[in-house]
């Protein structure tokens, strides 16, 4: 037994990943190298088996060339990889601003699992979660190429979507001047009124629908999300880019979770037979998780105007 | 240039290589000997290149083996199966119309028409 050959197999092996006969392997180019030692030399030496092993070639080409053809992933599924990554992700980003909105930790083993954590907390998670996103999607491609590598993984369409969407619709003035009217007029109701929110629709003596301070409180965030669509709208007869209505619908993001972690209790008026409070709560959920996909959809859209400019 | 006509005749070979393989394997064949039979009659492998093929053809179907251990040293044997011989009687057809259509595209022996 020669050390020199022993570390060189072993070496071999390291790099060696087939399934079966992996042993057998070694003993042929053991039994090669001893034989052509033997008969170059007349008899196998160290020295005359390091010259073969030498000329053999190192061992990571000799075992790369029985894997060829057995690659860990498939090519072809490399753009999958990506695409199925970020699929995931988006849905991971929506969850977490869902568990951030309701201050609760959200687990769906084996794919999420999100903790209870402050919004700061949630800027350092999110890079981490794509990397574990990224992990899960190859490891699902991996298990494939292993079983069924001729398998047609269904492709998702949205690249079409996003081409047609790459830049945001040209603003249209009608659009906007309707918006600074709706503006116009919340602000001069609220002056007036104290409130955007009312039971009836008596101008002499209107109906708040709430306590006061949350009915300014609220109106104030409404008042706050009008003027941001409306300066992002007008901000975009200048430059219509999908930042500007990333910036639009992350400020609006940050509104609603404002509304739903409001300091303020807010007390509805006693309605009979309608819970007000129930409804305002679906009403804020509906309203975030609109605005995360579109926050997203957005996001998506800017990493292809940095990346396509 | 020299690295890139390596692996240009790296591709060549695999196929040919193969080939010659189901060739010599009609009778009981180990690597080593094979190496030196295909040295003699002008062709030169490199070992590590034709075990992980030797490999590949048994994976196949196309050729089996066995270990001798009779003498001294264990020295792996190969032959040709019948399902090797189907492949290698297509093999050879392939590569003879492959010859033929080199000498002609070669010699300007062909119909070329402009698109």
């Amino acid at each position: 037994m020669f050390e020199n050959l022993e570390t060189y197999l072993q070496e071999v092996n390291q790099y060696l990943a087939v399934k079966q006969g992996g042993d057998e392997i070694l003993a042929e180019i053991r039994s090669h190298i001893l034989e052509k030692a033997d008969r170059e030399s007349g008899a196998a030496t160290e020295e005359s088996v390091q010259r073969i092993i030498d000329s053999y070639g190192r061992p990571r080409d000799v075992a790369e060339k029985y894997i060829e053809g057995s690659e860990i992933i498939t090519p072809v599924y490399r753009k999958h990889l990506f695409r199925y990554t970020w699929i995931l992700f988006a849905f991971h980003a929506a969850l977490t601003a869902v568990a951030l909105g309701f201050h609760m930790s959200i687990i769906m083993f084996p794919f999420f699992f999100i903790p209870r954590m402050p919004v700061l907390a949630a800027l350092v998670y999110l890079p981490m979660a794509w990397l574990a996103d990224f992990g899960l999607v190859a490891f699902v491609l991996y298990i494939v190429t292993q079983r069924n590598r001729s398998l047609n993984l269904p492709w998702l369409r949205i690249s079409r979507v996003l081409r047609e969407a790459r830049r945001p619709k040209a603003p249209r003035l009608a659009v906007f001047v309707t918006l600074l009217v709706i503006l116009v007029v919340a602000v001069a109701a609220f002056l007036r009124y104290h409130t955007l929110f009312f039971y009836s629709v008596n101008l002499q003596a209107p109906e708040p629908l709430m306590n006061h301070a949350a009915s300014i409180f609220l109106s104030l965030m409404v008042l706050a999300a009008l003027l941001c669509q409306v300066i992002a709208y007008g901000v975009r007869f200048v430059v219509n880019s999908a930042w500007v209505t990333l910036i639009k619908n992350a400020l609006i993001l940050l509104i609603l979770w404002a509304i739903w972690n409001s300091p303020i209790a807010v007390r509805f008026k006693e309605v009979p037979g309608v819970d007000l409070s129930y409804y305002g709560g679906v009403l804020v959920i509906i309203l975030i998780s609109a605005t995360a996909v579109k926050f997203i959809k957005d996001l998506v859209l800017v990493i292809r105007e940095m990346s396509h400019p | 240039m020299d690295a890139e006509f390596g692996s240009f005749e790296t591709e060549m070979n695999r196929g040919f290589l193969q080939v010659l393989a189901l060739v010599v394997l009609d009778r009981k064949m180990y690597g080593y000997g094979m190496i030196k039979h295909f040295e003699a009659a002008g062709y030169t492998v490199e070992e590590n290149t034709l075990y992980p093929l030797l490999r590949r053809l048994e994976k196949n179907g196309w050729i089996a083996s066995e270990w001798d251990v009779s003498e001294g040293r264990p020295k792996k044997f190969y032959v040709i199966t019948a399902a090797g011989r189907t492949v290698r009687a297509q093999g050879l057809k392939v590569w003879a119309e492959q010859g033929r259509t080199l000498r002609r595209l070669m010699e300007g022996d062909h119909d070329v028409r402009e698109p």
